[in-house]
């Protein structure tokens, strides 16, 4: 409710040419983070020191500017506008990390790395990251198509035909709820590559979700839609495509969801026991070397990388749904 | 404005309804609902069904409509034996059910498309009868935008799809339940 509130005090205030106070704010805390890394001495050697300050400087300068110009940049403004209390907030936490690893050793050096090894990873690691990071999404990206397609095309077989919803029922019941991550060992001696193993797994825990929401969103279709198309001469096809599937569709985002929520613990586990790239790779390899600043810096891409996906999933749901915007929510 | 009436075929359909009864098959116990009914409906006459609610009105017409079975008698149109709902019989329903993810104008034009005249012949299968349902029932309406509906829309666009049908292949027989 506070970000409505937030909004509504920015849209209260008059005048195009004022400044947005709260981002000027920001960028104070900003500016906070820079002084404590410049003026507060480090307890041990640190890399990167001035690169990480002009940085930090950077950010600070530009919350300057979007604040004096909020109303003039129109949506860049406005987004900044309303963010500026978070904005201010990740430039205070920058200055309390700094404090606490570099300046304090509060918190012990190695295991929780400073804001300069974070920066030096991603300066001079990064072509090995993204490339982690890209193999991640395409081998994602495989897995859950293969899934979903399965998993849609099961849930309508079962959905639409009874005698196929008698004999695949009990086999979905049986086997799809078993983690995808116990066929591991298995999957890895069956399939002829560790890729094409982590393929499956991913396939198959995609497909569980979103077979069975297939299934209970075709099931759920008001009898009256197939009546009325009937009445107007639809063949069994038309019913099945132009009836039934779009009717399914929300139901069937939601499986999407819950199968790229499960992929993704299935993805970082086949990468850390089997496959040999991808960022659940690079984090175990970067524990064989104790490199614990790189850990953060592999889970911090991938947070990234799913919460990127989940917001892409979003976006496809909201345009394809767009008929349903105020009538179901979730 | 003036809007041109769309040639109608003279005579509709001749609809005999012989002995026909019919129940649900409810768990257990089946529930009659019609027993032993005839009628006999003369090609272009306006025909209304009155009766208290639950006394089989809704069933008659969808047995007429195909979308159920008689359990006994015989229902013909024109002299065929209705087995299965066909877009020269329409049924418009108790509630205005539309499909929400369809246009209004995609609504409409539903039974062109579920019979395949759409796709063949174009919007061109649309004029002049299906576009003049489709004019006078839906002026108030952007057709462009999507089902989600105000009060009085639903029930101009559901004649509107019935009528656009209805046209189309030239009959006249149509219902409301």
């Amino acid at each position: 409710m506070t970000t409505i509130d937030i909004e509504a005090e920015i849209r209260a205030e008059p005048s195009p040419g004022a400044a947005h106070r709260a981002t000027l704010l920001a960028s104070l805390g900003w500016v906070a983070a820079v002084g404590v890394l410049l003026f507060w001495p480090d307890l041990t050697f640190q890399p990167l020191v001035r690169e990480l300050a002009l940085c930090w400087s950077v950010v600070a300068a530009a919350l300057v500017l979007l604040g004096l110009g909020s109303r003039r940049l129109g949506r860049v403004g406005r987004w900044t506008a309303a963010r500026a209390p978070w904005l201010l907030a990740l430039g205070i936490g920058a200055a309390i990390w700094t404090g606490l690893t570099a300046k304090t050793g509060l918190l012990p050096q190695p295991f929780f790395p400073t804001p300069q090894a974070m920066l030096a990873v991603f300066l001079y690691d990064w072509p090995k990251i993204l490339y982690s990071a890209s193999f991640s999404v395409w081998l994602l990206a495989r897995g859950f198509f293969f899934g979903a397609v399965a998993g849609f095309l099961i849930g309508i077989g079962m959905g639409w035909s009874r005698a196929f919803s008698y004999w695949a029922t009990p086999l979905l019941r049986y086997v799809g709820p078993l983690p995808a991550t116990a066929w591991l060992p298995l999957a890895f001696f069956i399939f002829p590559t560790s890729g094409s193993a982590s393929v499956f797994l991913i396939a198959f825990s995609t497909a569980f979700p979103v077979a069975v929401l297939t299934w209970s969103g075709i099931a759920s279709v008001n009898r009256d839609y197939y009546e009325i198309a009937r009445t107007l001469g639809a063949s069994p096809l038309f019913l099945i495509t132009r009836v039934a599937i779009p009717a399914a569709l929300p139901h069937v985002f939601v499986g999407l969801f819950m199968g790229l929520s499960t992929s993704f613990a299935v993805l970082v586990v086949a990468e850390m026991l089997g496959v040999e790239a991808g960022l659940g790779w690079y984090l175990q390899w970067a524990q064989g070397w104790a490199a614990y600043a790189n850990m953060y810096a592999a889970l911090f891409v991938m947070a990234a990388m799913c919460s990127g996906l989940i917001t892409l999933l979003f976006r496809i749901r909201d345009r394809v749904l767009v008929w349903q915007k105020g009538v179901v929510r979730w | 404005m003036v809007i041109a009436s769309p040639r109608i075929a003279p005579a509709g359909s001749d609809i005999s309804i012989r002995a026909v009864s019919h129940r649900f098959d409810l768990e257990g116990a089946p529930l009659p609902v019609l027993d032993d009914v005839s009628l006999e409906i003369q090609p272009g006459s306006f025909v209304a069904l009155l009766g208290p609610s639950g006394c089989g009105k809704s069933t008659l017409l969808r047995l007429v409509a195909g979308l159920d079975h008689p359990s006994a008698g015989e229902i013909t149109v024109d002299g065929d034996r209705v087995a299965d709902p066909d877009p020269s019989r329409i049924l418009v329903f108790q509630d205005p059910t539309l499909f929400p993810w369809r246009t209004v104008r995609a609504n409409v034009a539903l039974g062109l498309e579920a019979q395949g005249t759409l796709k063949s012949e174009g919007a061109a299968s649309m004029t002049p009868s299906g576009l003049w349902a489709l004019t006078v029932l839906t002026v108030p309406i952007r057709t462009s935008c999507r089902a989600a509906w105000r009060s009085g829309w639903p029930w101009r666009v559901r004649w509107s799809i019935a009528l656009t049908c209805c046209f189309w292949t030239n009959r006249w027989a149509s219902w409301t339940a």
